[in-house]
């Protein structure tokens, strides 16, 4: 399972090659920040825009774990709460979701950085704790049913109408 | 002033067709980039004037306690001012629909944002927010803008032209991906 967007390379391709027309290859930028924007932003309102639907409700067992976490004062993320699926408990996976513009391939990768976990989220009596970076965790809980790197069609064509727009502004500079 | 606009409000159905020859007064034939340009111009100022807080008339009821608490609402970082702006996805995808002539149409080819607008706009089952329109001083700002170049018969720069074509790409992109 992917910690990578991939459903949007020829989107950025084709934006890519139509902003060097109109000479805005900035504009680039936007659309990768308001891609990760959506995608966290979406996921904390407890909704996959992989699936289009609600994410994958949580386990009694693990709302239990979350009570307990939430009740010993442990850290949690923007908008955690024990019982709500929104991929949320400590917040570093989500705050590691990055974009990066990569102008020589027409790219913007929008990815889960590989980064450290600072804080330790609980682990089972017995066990140790497993030090996953970012990364992995995002590629478990997609592995696990819970998938939300990647961007529905309304997504696709919000992008689209930036660069609409972006181009009629550029027709519009061309009028003496 | 007569509105320089016909608008069609239904929920299968959010347009505004504006008639360019009345606005500037002229038979003058006006140029794709030119419609391109004004209609794009058009959907800025109303979307700006709406995500400013400002009705299009009237005044818009504030957002209540309930909505304010939503998961929705703090999960895209809203605060109290109203501008119908929670993912943007309405605003985002108000896009001219038609242009030929002396005619632009601007709305919605998505259903469910129509229903949405519609929605706002009238009340339907939300507090009655009117957006969806030109006020007369917004008109005479766009004819402002615009009245030098209304009457300008010259043919288009090869730069508009690559520019023309690039909106033609888009529109190819949005039918390879499905999402026209």
């Amino acid at each position: 399972m992917s910690a990578k967007v991939k459903n949007l390379d020829r989107v950025f391709r084709k934006l890519s090659s139509v902003l060097e027309v109109a000479n805005r290859k900035d504009v680039l930028t936007n659309l990768g920040q308001f891609a990760r924007d959506r995608i966290v932003n979406t996921t904390k309102s407890g909704k996959s825009l992989v699936t289009g639907s609600k994410i994958l409700g949580l386990k009694n067992l693990t709302i239990k774990i979350r009570k307990w976490w939430k009740e010993k004062g442990k850290p949690v993320g923007r908008l955690f709460s024990p019982k709500r699926s929104n991929l949320t408990m400590t917040g570093q996976m989500l705050d590691a979701v990055q974009f990066k513009v990569i102008e020589s391939e027409k790219k913007v990768n929008i990815f889960v950085a590989p980064t450290s976990r600072p804080i330790e989220g609980p682990t089972l009596r017995g066990q140790r704790p497993e030090r996953l970076t970012n990364e992995q965790v995002a590629r478990r809980v997609a592995r696990d049913g819970r998938p939300f790197m990647g961007m529905d069609d309304l997504g696709k064509r919000r992008m689209i109408e930036q660069v609409r727009r972006v181009v009629r502004e550029e027709i519009k500079k061309q009028f003496k | 002033m007569a509105k320089p606009y016909k608008d069609v409000i239904k929920e299968s159905e959010m347009a505004l067709e504006i008639d360019l020859a009345k606005i500037f007064g002229t038979k003058a034939r006006f140029t794709e980039e030119f419609r391109q340009a004004f209609a794009n111009s058009a959907i800025q100022t109303i979307v700006e004037r709406t995500q400013e807080g400002r009705p299009l008339f009237g005044n818009w009821r504030k957002y209540s306690e309930s909505y304010k608490e939503s998961l929705p609402f703090q999960a895209f970082g809203k605060d109290d001012q109203v501008n119908l702006t929670l993912t943007g996805d309405m605003l985002g995808t108000l896009s001219v629909l038609e242009s030929s002539g002396s005619k632009v149409v601007i709305g919605w080819d998505d259903p469910t944002q129509t229903a949405k607008a519609f929605n706002h706009h009238t009340g339907d089952t939300v507090p009655k927010r009117p957006f969806f329109g030109l006020q007369n001083q917004e008109i005479n700002e766009l004819k402002s803008q615009f009245k030098d170049e209304a009457q300008s018969l010259e043919p288009r720069t090869r730069r508009v032209g690559d520019l023309l074509r690039a909106l033609e790409t888009i529109d190819q992109l949005e039918q390879e991906e499905g999402i026209f």
